[in-house]
């Protein structure tokens, strides 16, 4: 599992280091290309998408406010603006994410409890709707907290909860359909 | 729950290290850091205090291990020698890297001179073009205002009429196109002081910045404080020649746009006039109350409460989607005025023109300063430096009609608590197309439809569903969210 870095600190540092640009850039850049990946299906332009939204933080950095919104809150609005525009220029309705794509990094004990599983959730995740999966991804691969997600996202804390407890509460279901099938 | 839980924690993507190293080298090469601070009385403080302590530190290990040793003790533990050392080191080490940091941060400095020199002779040029529009004018009269938004004005024989000159429009020789029939009440002449000010304070900067690589390094702490306060007034001279260009760019675009377009689709809405790439969309309420007749004007109070309301159909359970919705009946326009000082009680007024046969205030959007993502701040009465608020209205209007109304933005100047005001005619080539708009305006404007106009006929899942996916934007807002809850809501009923 990966350890939650405190971004928004990191964020402040490198306004004015180097080494904390490259701290940063370690951190974000799974974070990015996660982001991006599963939402295209081309990787070349994953890949440019990532390597623009890395650029454009960097650049902008000086003006991130850690006293309005966590760090996470704001990167996330920059990387969801450049896939919207990138929709946008090329004409095509958002797709939806890909997520056979995604692994596992568990123990090997973990993995064998959960690789008969994983197929499953694989599947439950794609038809739980896109706006609970982005929750649910952001919940748990952004490790962003509610708050920061509500920030994001513009919408309350509780929705925020609301909806991160009936995505998970609806997986479960689709598993438990899935497995009594 | 709790596997799911643990697998989507710990799900991951493989990603190619040679894509990631070459993003990272991209990522070095534009980096530019940000200056420290200088040098504070305290900092120096801390570096002694540090000294100070640590000095004490081997002073106290010493005489306790001295102690130790002479009670006979069978261990012996020499720390003085290691706490010295790693103190001393890292205070080394800092005071190095500061050193080096400020370094670079000079070299950077240096570099980015150039630069500066090339934008303050623009601002300068653009000043200078403002004055010579001035002279030309007949009587010129200069606004009671420090926004460089209204920069000049000429009245008419008679007075009843004046000439409106955005500084933006002077620039592009287009400002005989805003005559309009409007009164200033007060006039004086703090444009041009703070022109000249802005005109003398780039001037000493430079003077300042080519004598600064010939001096001594004593005395470059003090130098660099200097520097730092000649570039926030770069910065300010910066942002304001920034704002000229956008104002350009959008008085050329709405010369460009034309004629005040229908509402066929929401796609083709009009809108004026909406510069910022970002912002928030508040909608009243009790917005659906407030229809009225064109005579009675909105209250200056009416539109300060919007500023400070938090709530609307779009932040709450109000919004209540119950039909269908015909979006071809809805025009709409906005006004906008764009101030650039810090308001105290900001009162807008806005009157229209017979041309408008109803009108329904809706609501506002605060578009914040260029380059910011989005904005999270209320208003609270209070604007601030480049908030742009805008009002929406929706109307019954006369399509033909060359002007529509004027609107009337007063407020406190906050040093001098004096009242300023600003004007503005509301004019058909004032538009702007919705799709150019921040999306969370266009979510709240389409809310705001479908709160306003379904509720004629009961709702279907489908019916909410093809709003869902038709209308509200790709980036998912409060909207979305409560539409999501309903349809769950709705196929669990059915169920």
């Amino acid at each position: 599992m990966r350890k939650r870095v405190n971004l928004t600190k990191l964020a402040e540092k490198a306004r004015s280091s180097q080494q904390a640009v490259n701290l940063l850039f370690d951190a974000i850049y799974p974070i990015i290309w996660h982001y991006f990946r599963v939402r295209l299906n081309s990787e070349e332009d994953a890949q440019d998408l990532t390597q623009n939204a890395c650029i454009k933080i960097v650049q902008n950095l000086e003006r991130y406010d850690s006293r309005k919104a966590a760090f996470t809150t704001w990167m996330y609005r920059i990387i969801h603006n450049l896939l919207v525009d990138f929709f946008k220029k090329k004409q095509l309705p958002l797709s939806d994410m890909d997520y056979n794509i995604l692994e596992g990094t568990e123990s090997p004990v973990d993995s064998v409890l959960l690789s008969e599983e994983r197929e499953r959730i694989k599947e439950a995740m794609e038809n739980i709707g896109d706006r609970q999966r982005e929750i649910l991804e952001m919940r748990y691969f952004f490790q962003m907290k509610n708050k920061e997600i509500a920030a994001a996202l513009e919408i309350k804390e509780k929705t925020v909860s609301s909806l991160i407890n009936r995505a998970l509460q609806k997986l479960q279901l689709l598993l438990t359909e899935g497995s009594t099938a | 729950m709790k596997r799911i839980d643990k697998y989507l924690r710990s799900i991951s993507i493989t990603y190619s290290n040679e894509h990631r190293d070459k993003v990272k080298d991209l990522v070095n090469k534009v980096y530019v850091p940000v200056k420290k601070e200088s040098p504070s009385p305290f900092r120096i403080l801390n570096y002694s205090l540090a000294g100070a302590f640590s000095l004490l530190l081997v002073i106290g290990i010493s005489f306790y291990s001295f102690r130790f040793f002479s009670s006979g003790g069978s261990v012996a533990v020499n720390h003085e020698t290691d706490f010295s050392m790693v103190d001393t080191e890292s205070d080394d080490m800092d005071i190095s890297d500061k050193r080096k940091d400020f370094e670079k941060e000079l070299e950077v400095a240096e570099d980015r001179k150039v630069e500066r020199t090339r934008l303050e002779e623009k601002t300068m040029e653009s000043y200078d073009m403002v004055y010579d529009h001035v002279e030309e004018m007949d009587e010129p009269v200069i606004v009671e205002s420090s926004s460089p938004d209204l920069y000049a004005m000429s009245h008419s024989d008679d007075g009843s009429a004046l000439t409106t000159g955005r500084r933006s429009a002077f620039l592009s020789n287009r400002y005989t196109e805003r005559i309009e029939s409007q009164k200033i009440t007060t006039s004086n002449n703090d444009e041009i002081s703070h022109s000249l000010s802005m005109r003398k304070k780039t001037r000493n900067r430079t003077l300042q910045e080519q004598s600064f690589s010939s001096k001594e390094e004593g005395d470059m702490l003090e130098q660099y404080d200097s520097m730092r306060k000649t570039d926030n007034a770069y910065n300010n001279a910066y942002r304001q020649n920034q704002y000229v260009e956008t104002q350009n760019r959008i008085f050329n675009s709405r010369q460009a746009t034309g004629d005040f377009i229908s509402s066929e689709s929401y796609n083709t809405v009009v809108l004026y006039p909406n510069a910022a790439t970002s912002g928030f969309f508040k909608i009243q309420s009790d917005s659906k109350t407030i229809i009225r007749d064109a005579s009675d004007p909105v209250h200056p109070e009416e539109i300060v409460n919007y500023f400070g309301s938090s709530s609307g159909p779009l932040s709450g359970e109000q919004l209540q989607i119950e039909g269908t919705f015909d979006i071809e009946q809805v025009s709409i326009f906005m006004i906008s005025i764009v101030p650039q000082v810090e308001m105290i009680n900001p009162k807008l007024t806005v009157s229209f023109t017979e041309s408008v046969k109803k009108y329904q205030l809706v609501g506002y959007e605060l578009s914040d300063s260029p380059g910011k993502e989005t904005s999270e701040e209320t208003v609270e009465n209070r604007l601030k430096q480049h908030d742009t608020p805008v009002i929406l209205f929706k109307v019954d209007m006369d399509f033909n009609a060359d002007s529509f109304g004027s609107a009337e933005l007063t407020w406190e100047e906050p040093t001098t608590r004096s009242e300023r005001v600003i004007r503005q005619e509301i004019v058909s080539s004032q538009v702007k197309n919705l799709e150019n708009t921040s999306p969370v305006f266009r979510n709240a404007l389409l809310g705001y439809m479908v709160a306003d106009h379904v509720q004629k006929q009961s709702y279907s899942p489908v019916e909410i569903t093809e709003y869902k996916d038709n209308f509200v934007d790709t980036v998912d807002r409060e909207s979305e969210a409560e539409i999501e809850i309903l349809l769950d809501t709705l196929e669990q009923n059915m169920e």
